[in-house]
């Protein structure tokens, strides 16, 4: 390896870096995550924000936690506990779903996934 | 003089099948950053190989001819069209940064790496019509790690390969 070698590393490495973080600086206020029981409307928090939210549902009460801009289900009153296996969501239109204590929480306002499995 | 044109055509023959074979050993790998697109690029090692010893024109050949077969066998015709805008720029970069001084392979392998993910990205820009900056960056810093990576196993190749080259041409 020779000094320009580095050289080159170094500057493409400080590009990168530098446009991801003016991304994490200048990033627009996130979506909102909507939470729904029995199809009316519980509360509606904002992505951005940390936060712990309590559903009582039928079965008993779930824990919606948000956290770096993404909401996932910490722990469920139900017995079966599919919505807390499921993934943080973060993008539009992704939902989690707690069928016994028909809970709702869905992703509105947010940015579009930009990326799909074609790009592989 | 023929003799050693013989003897380039069979050694380019070789570096083709074993830049196929590279390819196809990639994509049994299951090597994920968590973002799609980021690959080693273990086919890039015979490209540089091909570009320091056989020269510009052969090794350009090469990577179109590799593009093109694991494209075919592999992939589909949308994924080629990644592939291909890739590899081309990724070529074009390191032929053109070979030629400058004080760069080593590791350098001209950067180089290729960063090119290839900046062509992918580029055709993945017009074809979804989206600005997808971060993920460039994303693939921009990729390309850096993978390339360095790939210059330093192919630093180490390009020595004992260059000897028997020798061997064999001088044979």
């Amino acid at each position: 390896m020779k000094k320009k070698d580095i050289l080159l590393i170094l500057v493409v490495l400080a590009v990168g870096v530098f446009i991801i973080m003016s991304f994490r600086a200048f990033k627009e206020d996130g979506g909102q995550v909507v939470v729904s029981v029995a199809g009316e409307d519980y509360a509606t928090l904002p992505l951005n924000k940390d936060a712990q939210l309590e559903i009582t549902g039928k079965y008993g009460t779930n824990i919606l936690l948000i956290k770096d801009g993404t909401a996932r289900m910490e722990s469920a009153g139900c017995p079966d506990q599919i919505c807390v296996y499921h993934k943080a969501i973060q993008y539009n239109g992704d939902t989690i779903i707690c069928l016994p204590n028909q809970i709702i929480v869905q992703v509105v306002d947010g940015e579009d996934q930009t990326l799909d499995s074609v790009a592989q | 003089m023929q003799k050693v044109q013989t003897k380039k055509m069979a050694l380019f023959g070789m570096l083709v099948a074993l830049a196929f074979i590279l390819s196809y050993v990639e994509s049994l790998i299951p090597f994920h950053f968590g973002v799609p697109g980021v690959k080693l690029g273990l086919a890039n090692i015979v490209v540089l190989i091909g570009l320091y010893t056989l020269g510009t024109k052969s090794a350009f050949a090469l990577s179109i001819i590799r593009v093109l077969l694991a494209g075919f066998t592999f992939g589909n015709m949308y994924t080629m069209w990644y592939s291909l805008a890739g590899a081309m720029l990724s070529f074009i970069c390191m032929a053109l940064l070979k030629r400058c001084k004080g760069f080593s392979i590791v350098g001209v392998s950067v180089a290729g790496g960063v090119a290839h993910n900046v062509g992918q990205i580029t055709v993945a820009m017009i074809i979804l019509g989206k600005n997808i900056m971060y993920y460039f960056a994303v693939l921009l810093v990729a390309g850096v790690v993978t390339g360095t990576l790939i210059g330093i196993i192919g630093a180490s190749i390009l020595k004992q390969v260059r000897r028997a080259f020798k061997i064999i041409m001088s044979e």
